[in-house]
């Protein structure tokens, strides 16, 4: 992973002593919540429905051993001993003290960390593929161009007051894991015909209340050209982007009020007058990231021994096979394989970690996966580089730790927002639902093939847990005093993205267990071989899935 | 010394000055908001361009700055309206070569505020920027 040069600790260090001095101005009652919201929520601090909320960066979702001890030493010294980890592979802390929060951003720029533009209507954090540069379907490593959009981003001084939050996601392989569809800008790297990377940079997806599909707005461009075009897309956006709405000012809307080809003009018109030389050799830059990441010293592996040792512990223990089935990915480098650690056990908190659960994952992440760890935008964890021949010492460690929990990509995997809870914008509760849900659907689950199939539940339109791009999608509502939820089917996040269909009014919590599970039944007595729930849903209709949803007496799961 | 009641300009340079509102008639005044092909005539030629930021969370005026940089206009760029202390050395970053704070900015966020904003504590970036306190660390990287 990458390693800070002492530039980027100066940056880090500064800006920490910077906030120290906001933070003490507020407490002393010398600026206004009003004047330090801005400021505050520039280094991700919320102000949520019982507290402070800290939202951590963890940028690409890369973080290692080092960095996840610090994580449960401040859940544990300063707030209440867990983390939440999120779809834009961040970290969030529930219940910092404002006074303490200066020494939290201290502890985390001594472990190359910061909140740094977490919040607030700047660029945040960059996303990308849970499995980049390990990845067997991957084209182009997206890590080095994460990196280098990042400190393009990190406190770029024009693009600090937008007119919304804005969000970028990159990708290198084929299969899209980073949702870079529903994301402000989406960059799909990719290989030339001579070796060299380009970009296809696709525009305007976003969830909220008006969920779009991002389009395609560029394809081919060159790494050299790449950060003064992103640049001229910010300027137009910065310029355009309305602010006399704040359901209307995200660039999606700007991009469906401008029209494709006028928006593209006027982004090409920019880019134009650009000024190139004022910028680094992207290039040369990406050159220099790529030596500040420390590769994985893959040891020699005899490949066959390895795999036949996997196999015969696979063999032997039913619960391992199915982690193994479930958890581990194919890895690019023979002998290794990624493995995939469910924060998601039956009746939990989606992405809730306590600070037990992470330092036995940083210890974990030492001793069987050269000192890294992904968060992925399903809210789990990720050791990138397991040698096959110790996946069973490991998921043994993680079994102890209860962690080793089977579901990855199954419907209990559920993705949930902080919801009521927490979340000073909720309008029901989203937590309570996943809780009943997972523990609900788990049996079923197990005895299925139910591998590809996803559960989002948001707790209020703003669709922090993509709700709208799940196969199953959940928008916790408020009706007259009572949570009301509303069922979508169809979504997809990934390189064929699309937004799930509505089914009609809502049900109560306790309706959705059995509402969800007779939408599952109709799938899994319906399915072809090898269909997806997507494919299923668009071969037997709208109608069939609607009288699942509402359980009418024509209903027959197994038509 | 700075008279308590005048507005007063601050450079990034570094230097502070009294505002002579004679000045101001012999500026191009424009919101931060003005579109492109708005502008008035004769600002690249302008001894002063004013920039007016009708709220402080309106960041259009920065982009403009940076366009009026892009485009080599001759004249002084100043920064004034709806601005405040935690904004000064972003401004400056993109091109702004003063802010223009009256009485009530003053009071309101304390000369202190304003004066400290001309040595920020962070004094990095990656991005090159115009002329500022703030140093590239891209081209310190070179």
């Amino acid at each position: 992973m990458y390693q800070y040069d002492d530039w980027d600790q100066a940056i880090v260090d500064q800006r920490s002593q910077e906030f120290r001095a906001q933070v003490e101005r507020r407490v002393a009652g010398k600026i206004s919540e009003a004047e330090f919201k801005p400021l505050r929520l520039m280094n991700g601090l919320y102000l949520q429905l019982h507290a402070y909320m800290l939202r951590v960066a963890i940028p690409y979702g890369v973080i290692s051993s080092t960095q996840m001890h610090a994580m449960a030493n401040i859940s544990e010294q300063y707030d209440r001993g867990y983390g939440h980890f999120t779809t834009r592979q961040n970290i969030q802390f529930n219940w910092p003290k404002l006074a303490e929060t200066p020494d939290i951003l201290d502890a985390l720029a001594k472990v190359q960390m910061h909140a740094i533009q977490t919040s607030g209507n700047c660029i945040r954090n960059i996303t990308s593929d849970p499995y980049a540069g390990v990845a067997i379907d991957e084209a182009v490593d997206p890590r080095p161009l994460c990196e280098l959009l990042r400190q393009w981003s990190t406190l770029h001084p024009e693009f600090a007051y937008l007119p919304r939050k804005f969000k970028f996601a990159v990708t290198g392989a084929a299969n899209d894991r980073a949702a870079i569809k529903v994301h402000d800008i989406g960059l799909q790297l990719k290989k030339g015909i001579d070796g060299r990377a380009l970009v296809d940079v696709w525009l305007g997806g976003g969830q909220g209340r008006t969920p779009k599909i991002a389009q395609l707005f560029k394809q081919n461009i060159d790494i050299e050209n790449l950060l003064p075009y992103l640049e001229a897309i910010m300027r137009v956006y910065n310029r355009h982007g309305r602010r006399d709405n704040k359901y209307k000012a995200r660039i999606k809307i700007l991009l469906a009020e401008t029209g494709l080809e006028a928006l593209q003009k006027q982004v090409e018109e920019e880019f134009a007058q650009i000024d190139r030389t004022k910028y680094i050799s992207a290039e040369n830059e990406l050159e220099r990231i790529s030596r500040r990441f420390i590769t994985p010293d893959y040891a020699r592996i005899d490949v066959k021994a390895a795999e036949a040792q996997l196999q015969t512990e696979r063999g032997r223990r039913a619960e391992f096979n199915d982690w193994c089935a479930s958890n581990v990915k194919q890895h690019r480098t023979p002998g290794y394989a990624i493995a995939v650690i469910s924060l998601k056990p039956a009746g939990g908190v989606p992405g809730d970690a306590s600070a037990a659960q992470m330092r036995t994952v940083a210890d974990l992440a030492r001793d069987y996966s050269h000192q890294e760890i992904r968060v992925t935008h399903r809210q789990n964890l990720v050791l990138p580089h397991v040698r096959k021949d110790q996946l069973f010492a490991l998921w043994t460690a993680l079994t102890k730790a209860e962690l080793a929990e089977a579901n990855i990509g199954m419907p209990s995997d559920i993705i949930a927002c902080p919801g009521m809870d927490y979340c000073a914008l909720a309008t029901a509760r989203s937590i309570p639902i996943a809780q009943s849900l997972s523990k609900h659907l788990r049996d079923k689950e197990k005895a299925q093939d139910l591998s590809d199939i996803s559960i989002n539940i948001s707790g209020c339109i703003n669709a922090c847990a993509h709700h709208h791009v799940a196969d199953i999608g959940i928008l916790g509502l408020d009706r007259a005093g009572t949570e009301n939820y509303q069922i979508t089917l169809r979504g997809r996040n990934d390189q064929n993205a699309s937004i799930g269909e509505r089914m009609g009014p809502g049900l109560a919590g306790d309706e959705l267990p059995n509402a969800v599970e007779r939408v599952i039944d109709l799938y899994l007595h319906n399915r072809q071989p090898g269909e997806r729930f997507s494919d299923a849903y668009d071969r037997l209709g709208k109608p069939q899935f609607k009288d699942a949803v509402y359980g009418k007496p024509e209903f027959k799961a197994s038509a | 010394m700075v008279n308590q009641n005048s507005k007063r300009l601050l450079s990034a340079s570094g230097e502070v000055f009294d505002w002579d509102e004679r000045l101001a008639c012999e500026s191009i005044q424009l919101d931060g908001n003005c579109a492109l092909d708005q502008l008035p005539s004769g600002w690249r030629d302008a001894a002063r361009l004013l920039v007016n930021f009708p709220f402080s969370a309106d960041g259009r005026g920065f982009s403009l700055a940076a366009f009026f940089t892009q485009q080599n206009a001759q004249g002084q760029l100043i920064a004034t309206g709806f601005i405040n202390p935690d904004q000064v050395s972003l401004l400056f970053q993109c091109g702004f070569d003063a802010v223009l704070i009256d009485a009530t900015q003053i009071e309101s966020y304390g000369w202190d505020a304003w004066v400290a904003a001309l040595q920020p504590v962070v004094n990095l970036t990656y991005a090159r920027t115009a002329h500022s306190a703030t140093r590239s660390i891209w081209a310190l990287r070179g």
